[in-house]
Parts: C-alpha cells; structure tokens; sequence
C-alpha cells in the first residue's frame, strides 16, 4: 500500500548476481516524486543493471527494490504498470509513424488517449507536426527520444527510467531533451537516469551518485531555493569529487 | 482485444509495411492457388482423357471381326484408371505409378504410362501439387516470414521495451505465433475452398477430405509455432533464420531420403531384372498351353480324363485344347498373383518403415496422411493392380471358357492347315460385345481415415512438442 511517505523508488541494501559474479553490491538510494537521480559510472559498473532490476527484470540476489512501495520481484506487471523506461536508443516501431507509435504501445500498456492528449503530448516534447505522420524509420534519436518521452507523459507514469539518454545527441538535442527532463520533474515525476553526461546531469538531477563496481562510492544532493526549487550543481565539485573517488 | 491479439495485429500492420514480406506472402498465396487451380484442371483433363482413352479401347475390343477367341487372348485390353476425386489436391503415388493396364493371357503386366515418366523434369516442377506446396513450399516462405518474429525485437531493443512497460513474454510470443497462423490461413485458404467446391460434388468424400484439411492444419500450425519459438530462442535473427532453414532441409530432406534407404536397405527389394527371371522359372515349371502335348498338362490330361469317362481327348465333350488354355491360364496366374503378393508385401512393409519415421518428421506423417486420405497411396494404387489382374483373369477366362466350349477340337487341331477348319474355329464378333466394364472403386472414404488417424496423432505429437518450445521461448522473451 502507498502512503504520502512511501518513495517513488526506493534501492536498499541491493545485490545483484549475474553469471556467478557481484554486479551490484549493497546499492542503496531513493526518489520522491519530483526528483532526478542521476546514475553516473564507467562501463560495466552496474548502471543498466540497476535499471533492468527496477523494472524487474533481474531479481535481487539480497536487499530490495521497491517502486510506489511494490517489489517488481513480486508485482511486476503492477510495477511496470508504473513506470516508463527509455533505452539508450529509443527504439521505436520503424515501420509505423509517431502517432501509431504511440497509439500502438499506449493499446498494449491498455491505455485510451485521445487525440488531443497525444497531440499535446507530442508538443509538450516539440515534435514538429510534420514529423508526426511520417515513419520513425529515418528518425533522429532526439526525435526518438521525443516520442519515447510523449509515451511515457501519456501513460502518466509516475516513475521514468533513463538509460544514457543523451548519448550521441548533439549538443542542441541535449539541451531540448535537459529543459524536457525538467519539465517532467516540474510535474512530479520521479527519474532515475543513468548516464555519463556529467554537465547533463548536474543541470537537471536533484542528486547524482557514483557508481563504481557495483557500489554507489560517492553520492551530492542538490541545494534548493527559498522557493524548494533545486538548483543545478556544481560541475566542477562533482568532477572533482568523483576524480578524488576514482583515483583513491 | 487481449494483448496476444494486440500484438498479431500488430505483427500484419509489419507484414504489410514491409516489402519483402509482402512480395513473400503474395508469392506463397499465388503457389498455392496457382498448384491447386492447374491440378484441377490437369485433373480434369486427365480424367477425361482416361475416359476417352477406355471408350477408345472399349470400341477397338468389340469392333474385332469374327475371331478365334485364343487371337483375342493375345489381342488383349486396356483398362484406365480413373483418378479418385481427391487427386485433385494430393495426387500421391499416381504421378509416378502409371494409369494404364494392358490385359492380355499369360502375363500380369504392370501399369505403363506414369506422368513422370512421360514428362521433362521442367514440366514436372511447373505442376506442382497442392499437397506438396503445402507440405514442403509454404513452410519455407513461413520461415521467410516468421524468422525475425521476435528475433528482430530483441535485436532492435524494442524487447526490453515492451517488457519494461508490461508486455508478458508469453503475449508477445503468442502475438507472433497467431500472426504467422494467419499466413498459414492465407496458404490453406485455396484449398479450403477447394474442399468447398468439392465437397459437394463428392459427398462420400466429405470423411477423408476433413482428415485431409486437419492434417494439413495441424501440419503448418505445428511450423507456426516452431518458428516463433526458435525466432524467441536465437539471440540473432541470422541465427534463428540458419537453424530453421536447417530444421527445414532436415525435416522435409534428409530424414524422408534417410527414411526410404533405412527401408530398403532393411528389406531389400530385388531388382525387375530378378524378378523377371524368378518369374519366368516359375512359369516354366507350369508348362506351355499352346502345346497340349506339353509334359506340364500330361497329368492334368489324366484328370480330365477321368472326370469324363473317356479313353482320349478326342472323345471329350469339349475342346481339350481351351480346357488347357483355362488350365494353363490359372496355373500361371496362380504364380504370378503369389510373386505380385509377396512383392507388393515387401512394399507395403518398406512404406511402414518410411511411416514409422513420422516420429522423426512431420512432413513424413502429413505426406503419408494426405496420400491416404486422398486415395492415392501405394495400398491404393497396388488395389488397382490387383483389381486390373482381376479383370484381365476374368476376361481371359471368358475367352478361353469359349475356346473350350465353342470350338470343335479336331478343327481347332486342323485350322493352322486347313483353310476351312480356321473358318469354323471364328466365332461371332457378338461374343466381343458382352466386354465387361472395368470399375476400380479403391478403398473406401471410412477405411482411409482410419488409416490416417494415427498419422494425425503423429502431427498433434508434433505440434505438442513445437509448443513446449514455444513456451520455453516465451520464458526466454521474459528473462530477456
């Protein structure tokens, strides 16, 4: 059961076996609604397998994963219910358009939207109107990436999963797809992001940590403002930090 | 709509969009559509070919001239064999056995005539059946089809997509299989409506016909699900496209050539050269009845004789020499039925080998069903020899019973020279006219499912065995 208090995502004590090795190794973190964790580490530090145990797709080997206050482990259709997950390449259907895209993966997640709501939706992610009815086949992954994010505002799911979603995006692509995140996180979304964009990560996360070896090393929450809004930290301190971290 | 139905919708609005897919699925609708309208149109023909050629041979039997009935021994008969209705759709063993009997005394000939034999292998490829569309065509275009069903998916991450928002493993595979099962509709379609149009025309039909259509429905939903499953297992549609080419060339080749030598090396088939000579031994201990000195009749004389009351074959009541063309005549067809028989065995028991390999191929177990089914397998086609040899015993008999009784001996000894003598020894053109009609009706329609329902068994085995696949394949989707 759900209460006021119950974290949107909550990681504890995590272990994660795959093929007789550690991969993650007492993981621990929570979201609320309305915040942006961002999940930076090398490769093979244990990033996509977080995401993949969230959505409940690997089982813990130890701890827990609790999404709305559910273990995708015990409820995961309740919990995928719940959650949209955005891959590194925002995969699309490259046969069908934007719209039937959308139309198509809401009929299979079992939700109604109207036109009107998808139209919204598609220019809350500024998807040209041109853009709408033509094949994803010869789309950019920023295009991709904005009809991923209208699926997830139209299913109303209040947990997003990222994974690495501003790689190969070019710089103008970043900064549209940055000032979408924080759109969603203005609403109440809750994120979990794994990246290696460091300065992304520090302009839309309310906090970031450091993965290393399946360990979570080093970890900043960002400041708020009088107004509870969360300020972007500080690149260069969390560069710093996390040199420090990976160096010792 | 449940999201299995969801996702073959889906499925078809990808086959549709796809060039190749839809180029692959105009081809295998237009083979099998194009297969079963030219077998029913080279059925047709032949049919009334067949008639044509039997009123033909009818027409030269009774227009023979006044004749002595030993030169209509020899002039012999041809009988055709009509193809059964079902031939249409599986043509079996007709196209290579033949379709004509010449009868005539002494010997049992064997049909002649066969469609293989009398067509370039060009021509015959261009008439290919429905059956074999069915059995070894359409499950390859499948194949084409359904390789990258859920490989592809995978491949392109859309996988983890579906899954992350919901999608069971078991939708998503199920989706796929019921999409693929539409392609299969689309190839039985034609010959759906081919029992449609045939039904009705044949109603004792009807039986073997259902068996037909379940054993090919069985047969393609048993690919359906192969294919999906292993498009769920391979990592990489490349993969799973080179195992069920593989699984193909296996199920459709190798084990039914595997199959047919294990037979024949197990029973070993002896050569015509062999049986020929085997044959000719055995006549040889019968005698000549041309020559009623012959030492083969010498006791069968003393038989008559006695049964008679007479002292000499010129006081009997009839003529000797017909009695001894009627001996002679089922002396060596007595011979030539038990070599026919222990051949015909020794076939029957190498297609029972080939049968006992359904365990080991579907396509075996569809093929036997569907030439069972449809009347034209080896049992049938040696029921019309033995219906042919039937024919061929009773007409000659009928013609040496004439020789016997129509005939005085001592012109019949005379008329090679005497002129006169071979005058008497005619009789009437009439006797021609009273040819029997040869009517080969084949095992019947409830004897033929009955045969055939093991094999349907075979298939449901088979289509058991694909579905556990599938659902270890949909537990794979699921663990990604």
């Amino acid at each position: 059961m759900r209460s006021a208090t119950t974290p949107a995502l909550l990681v504890r004590n995590l272990h994660v076996t795959r093929g007789g090795k550690d991969v993650l190794n007492n993981l621990d973190f929570q979201l609320a609604a309305g915040e942006v964790f961002a999940l930076l580490g090398g490769n093979g530090a244990g990033k996509s397998t977080t995401l993949l145990t969230c959505i409940g797709l690997l089982a813990p080997s130890r701890g827990e994963v609790r999404v709305l206050g559910r273990a995708p482990s015990e409820e995961p259709e309740a919990v995928r219910a719940s959650l949209a997950y955005l891959s590194e390449t925002a995969t699309l259907y490259e046969h069908l358009s934007a719209r039937e895209n959308l139309r198509y993966f809401l009929d299979l997640a079992g939700k109604n939207a109207g036109n009107e709501a998808l139209e919204a939706a598609l220019d809350t992610v500024g998807l040209q109107p041109a853009a709408r009815d033509q094949r994803t086949a010869r789309f950019s992954k920023g295009m991709r990436q904005k009809v991923a994010i209208a699926l997830a505002i139209l299913r109303e799911t209040p947990v997003l999963l990222l994974d690495e979603p501003t790689s190969g995006l070019d710089p103008v692509a970043v900064d549209e797809f940055n000032q979408l995140l924080i759109t969603l996180r203005n609403r109440g979304v809750a994120v979990l992001m794994v990246t290696h964009d460091l300065y992304g990560a520090c302009e839309v996360a309310t906090s970031i940590g450091l993965l290393r070896d399946g360990r979570l090393v080093s970890s900043f929450v960002a400041d708020t403002d009088a107004q509870g809004r969360h300020r972007p930290l500080d690149v260069e301190m969390v560069r710093h930090a996390f040199s420090a971290r990976t160096s010792a | 709509m449940s999201q299995a139905m969801k996702i073959a919708a889906g499925e078809w609005t990808h086959l549709l969009r796809t060039r190749l897919a839809v180029l692959t699925l105009g081809l295998l609708f237009a083979l099998v559509a194009i297969a079963a309208i030219n077998s029913s149109a080279q059925l047709r023909a032949e049919a009334a070919e067949r008639l044509q050629y039997q009123q033909q041979a009818d027409e030269a039997y009774r227009a023979q001239p006044d004749r002595h009935p030993h030169r209509m021994v020899h002039y012999g008969h041809y009988v055709f064999r009509t193809p059964a209705p079902l031939a249409v759709i599986d043509p079996g063993v007709d196209a290579f056995t033949g379709r004509s009997i010449f009868l005539e005394g002494h010997r049992r000939n064997t049909a002649a005539f066969s469609e293989a034999r009398e067509t370039s292998v060009l021509t015959r490829f261009g008439s290919v059946s429905p059956a074999f569309t069915l059995q070894v065509l359409v499950p390859l275009l499948m194949i084409l089809i359904g390789f990258s069903s859920v490989a592809r998916e995978r491949e392109r991450g859309i996988l983890l997509q579906l899954l992350a928002q919901g999608t069971r493993g078991a939708a998503l595979v199920q989706g796929k299989a019921i999409a693929l099962a539409g392609v299969a509709a689309l190839a039985l379609l034609p010959l759906f409506l081919s029992a449609l149009w045939l039904g009705p025309q044949t109603p004792t039909e009807a039986l073997p016909l259902l068996a037909l259509l379940a054993g090919h429905t069985v047969y393609l939903a048993f690919w359906v699900v192969l294919i999906v499953a292993v498009s769920a297992l391979a990592g990489r549609a490349r993969t799973a496209l080179i195992v069920l080419i593989g699984i193909w060339a296996m199920l459709t080749v190798l084990v039914p050539r595997l199959a047919t030598d294990v037979a024949a090396t197990t029973l070993p088939a002896p050569n015509q050269a062999e049986v020929d000579i085997r044959l000719q031994e055995e006549l040889r201990s019968v005698g000549d009845s041309h020559n009623i000195n012959d030492p083969g009749f010498q006791s069968f004389q003393q038989q008559v004789l006695a049964q008679y009351g007479v002292a000499s074959i010129d006081e009997l009541p009839v003529n000797y020499r017909g009695l001894v063309s009627l001996q002679g005549e089922a002396e060596s067809s007595a011979v030539m039925d038990r070599l026919t028989a222990e051949q015909h065995s020794l076939q029957r028991d190498q297609a029972g080998i080939v049968k006992l390999f359904a365990l080991l191929s579907p396509y075996i177990a569809v093929r036997h069903l569907s030439m069972t089914s449809a009347g034209t397998d080896l049992r049938n086609h040696q029921q019309f020899l033995d219906a042919a040899e039937a024919h061929r015993f009773a007409l000659i008999q009928g013609l040496n019973t004439l020789h016997a009784e129509e005939l005085d001996y001592v012109d019949d000894s005379a008329r090679s020279r005497d002129a006169e003598a071979e005058q008497r020894t005619r009789v009437s053109s009439e006797f021609w006219t009273t040819l029997q009609q040869f009517d080969f009706a084949g095992t019947g329609a409830a004897e033929r499912v009955r045969s055939a329902l093991p094999l349907l068994l075979a298939l449901f085995a088979w289509l058991s065995a694909s579905a556990l696949l599938l659902r270890a394949g949909a537990r794979k989707v699921q663990a990604l």
